[in-house]
């Protein structure tokens, strides 16, 4: 008989087991489309005329304590400054607020104003010229990591001036095992890894824009410009954040013709595509000195060396009178790369 | 053995075997807790498998608008569609459906319709739904990037690698055997070409509409494609509307990109694409999560009225029978969380496809719809959206893409995809 209930208490574990590693295996990679236990906003502005609204929702039915940091562009030093705040997240809830003025807890924010809901805590402003990221991981209440994989993000930036907005996806990695502790290993066993491969669509730089010519503002002077924003996944915010590496590429043509060159990248890196001294030829129309490309479509094939980043892009399409439209887009990605968030 | 024992020893059997019994029922309940708890736990993040992020095999744009005179959406409009294939060697063909949803006046044919709201404010009547599909081949070589604009499509002679033995664009009218015989270094295709490619403006201007490629193999032996190589097609839209903003007039674009079913490598049986955990290809996610500033939200910076945050939303179904030009349907069910956790609820069908703003989804007054920031009384929201329902063998799944707006009458948009959660469920695509 022991034996039997040793063989039942062996057959259900044995099932329970293989449910949770299948379920573990069969669910999500990390993405911009599925809700996860770190989230990564790679692009997070604040000028005098461009401002940035951010979203966290907490898609569980439980309660979710997160520890966010706010990445600064690297200094002189290659190092990017961290400031960190904690938010507590009821089920279900959403929450937002702009950088440039963060959030204060006050109850008594009347019914309709933006400081209205449940104040997920105090959210410091980020100061006038601040161009970086925002990282935001899952922890306990004591502020242990703990992977719940139920929180999901958007960023609007959106220009004050002009009133021109572009939005794009949070970048969530999703916890895989279900103990997680600190540094966070982005190594497909406790978290999911980052991606080695970025894929990108994009019109070379200096390319007309069809649809502005066709509106009659232009007389052949529109302009497409992309910029890159790209944030590491080897951050480690204990010592100081300071990574770095080169990103490869690749760029095909309509042609199909491919260019290829690097570029080097640090913890968090910026970069008008076409407009460096790397990128000149390959992101460039020909219709610029030195521009390679002679379709206005394109595809690039980013290789990030080390531990992989995620990134986004946000193409720029202005007239002849300057006045800019821009779209923002989640890049694609393949591969698997292994990386490293180390907690304070 | 039993026969020899004594009625006290017979009667502690009994009591041992109850008791063994009792532990095993114990345990298995106790197991049978823990699975229940792990399928729980991980049910919410298991079985989604589309994808915004990867190349895929079926290709799906929720949201294509051509409105070049403004007379639907307000603002002229034109979609740019980009679609690449990541083959590292050969040609990837796609077989494509421009889904027509453009809907008409009852009262006036001319008169393109989104829903009655539009033709209410032109005395024509109620807005009748029409759903129709135009398919097309596309031709896609190693690597490479196609894009056009769906105003206009691409004719022969217009895409970047016509041939073989033609001269690279634009002198793709000439024939050549070699790169000598090409003006301008443009070069002779001797080698993969675009050949087979039309792609067809869309049918109706202004539409709304959808676009789905299916990766096929190419080839004489054109099926889809369930080879080693699947999985190789992505693509995103790229919305631009002309802005007016007093004297100034400027392109807004809004980008998204597009969702990707990837195969699994059984080979599709009679025109079936079935969509489903250890089916033809991927599932469609069981839940669909926006999250958005409710509408009608004043801008907190310049607290002008006239700049107001807003969301649109498109979704399709994932079934479609384009044998029989049956849509999909699906009853879209919404739940909506503000940022006091309170929960709200409202369902519309998903006829075809399905777009609006978010505040008239449950009302025809936006001012009191439950996505109007006066009645949730919070900025930010949670949408959670599921199909249910559906027409008898196909299913009802959802897809959809989001695009924020903000501003007034010349607002500027930007648009994003969705995120998704929970189990697969199955869909089915009949290829004609």
């Amino acid at each position: 008989m022991r034996a039997l209930r040793r063989s039942w208490l062996l057959g259900m574990g044995f099932v329970c087991i293989l449910g949770a590693a299948t379920a573990t295996h069969a669910q999500t990679r990390s993405g911009t489309d599925r809700p996860g236990s770190i989230l990564m906003f790679p692009k997070v502005v604040r000028t005098a005329s461009r401002d940035t609204i951010i979203q966290i929702t907490n898609t569980g039915n439980n309660i979710n304590w997160v520890h966010c940091f706010y990445l600064s562009a690297p200094d002189g030093g290659g190092y990017c400054g961290a400031t960190d705040f904690e938010l507590v997240l009821t089920r279900q809830q959403p929450t937002q607020w702009r950088v440039s003025q963060g959030r204060r807890v006050n109850p008594t924010d009347p019914f309709g104003d933006p400081g209205a809901g449940f104040d997920p805590g105090l959210i410091p402003p980020v100061p006038l010229g601040f161009q970086g990221a925002l990282l935001c991981v899952e922890v306990d209440s004591n502020g242990n990591p703990f992977g719940q994989n139920r929180l999901k993000g958007e960023v609007t930036v959106l220009d004050d001036d002009n009133g021109d907005v572009a939005k794009y996806n949070a970048f969530a990695l999703a916890a895989r095992g279900s103990t997680q502790d600190n540094p966070l290993n982005l190594d497909n066993s406790e978290y999911e890894s980052c991606p080695r491969q970025l894929t990108l669509n994009f019109t070379p730089r200096g390319s007309l824009d069809p649809v502005i010519e066709a509106l009659g503002n232009a007389a052949l002077n529109s302009f497409v410009s992309t910029n890159l924003t790209m944030l590491s996944c080897n951050l480690d915010l204990q010592a100081g954040v300071r990574s770095n590496g080169t990103v490869s590429f690749v760029v095909y043509d309509e042609f199909e013709s491919p260019f290829s060159g690097s570029f080097p990248y640090q913890c968090w890196s910026s970069i008008d595509l076409g407009n460096t001294p790397q990128t000149t030829g390959q992101f460039r129309s020909t219709l610029l000195p030195g521009g390679a490309i002679n379709t206005i479509f394109a595809q690039a094939r980013l290789t990030v060396s080390g531990a992989g980043g995620v990134a986004v892009a946000e193409s720029a399409h202005s007239d002849q009178a300057g006045v800019v439209g821009t779209a923002a887009s989640n890049l694609h990605t393949a591969g698997a790369a292994v990386g490293t968030v180390r907690l304070p | 053995m039993a026969e020899g024992l004594s009625e006290q020893e017979r009667a502690g059997t009994r009591s041992e075997r109850s008791v063994t019994m009792r532990s095993v029922v114990k345990a298995a309940a106790r197991w049978a807790v823990c699975a229940a708890a792990s399928v729980v736990i991980f049910a919410g993040i298991a079985g989604a498998r589309s994808t915004t992020n990867r190349p895929a095999s079926i290709v799906v744009w929720p949201k294509i608008v051509v409105d070049t005179s403004g007379a639907l959406v307000g603002t002229p409009t034109d979609t740019k569609i980009m679609l690449s294939s990541t083959n590292a060697s050969g040609i990837k063909q796609a077989h494509c459906f421009y889904i027509n949803a453009t809907g008409h006046c009852s009262l006036n044919n001319a008169l393109a319709c989104r829903s009655s709201f539009d033709c209410s404010l032109r005395d024509a009547g109620e807005c009748v739904p029409s759903w129709s599909e135009t398919d097309f081949d596309v031709v896609l070589t190693q690597e490479q990037p196609l894009a056009w604009y769906a105003s206009n499509g691409l004719s022969r002679g217009q895409f970047p690698l016509e041939g073989p033995f033609r001269c690279n664009t634009p002198f793709n009218n000439l024939q050549c055997f070699t790169d000598a015989q090409c003006p301008n270094n443009v070069g002779c295709n001797t080698g993969q070409s675009n050949l087979g490619s039309a792609i067809p403006p869309a049918p109706e201007d202004p539409f709304i509409g959808a676009l789905v490629c299916i990766q096929f193999t190419g080839g004489s032996q054109s099926v889809p494609d369930q080879t080693a190589t699947r999985n190789r097609l992505y693509g995103d839209a790229t919305i631009v509307q002309r802005l007016v903003q007093g004297a100034v007039t400027q392109a807004d674009p809004a980008r998204y990109n597009a969702i990707g079913l990837e195969a699994s490598g059984q080979a599709v049986q009679g025109g079936q694409l079935v969509l489903g955990d250890g089916e033809n290809y991927a599932s469609c996610p069981g839940v669909l999560i926006l999250s958005h500033l409710f509408d009608g939200a004043v801008d907190p910076i310049s607290n002008n009225p006239a700049v107001q945050y807003g969301t649109e939303l498109t979704l399709v179904p994932c079934s479609n029978d384009f044998l029989t030009q049956t849509p999909g349907r699906a009853v879209a069910q919404f739940l909506v969380f503000n940022e006091f956790e309170q929960r709200f609820s409202t369902s519309r069908t998903v006829d075809c496809l399905f777009d609006s703003v978010l505040s008239r989804i449950d009302t025809r007054n936006p001012n009191r719809s439950i996505f109007n920031a006066g009645v949730a009384g919070s900025l930010a929201g949670q949408t959670r959206i599921r199909g249910v329902g559906g027409v008898p063998r196909l299913g009802s799944g959802l897809l959809g893409v989001a695009r924020a707006v903000l501003g007034g009458v010349a607002a500027s948009t930007a648009a994003y995809d969705l995120h998704q959660q929970g189990n697969g469920r199955r869909d089915l695509i009949i290829l004609p």
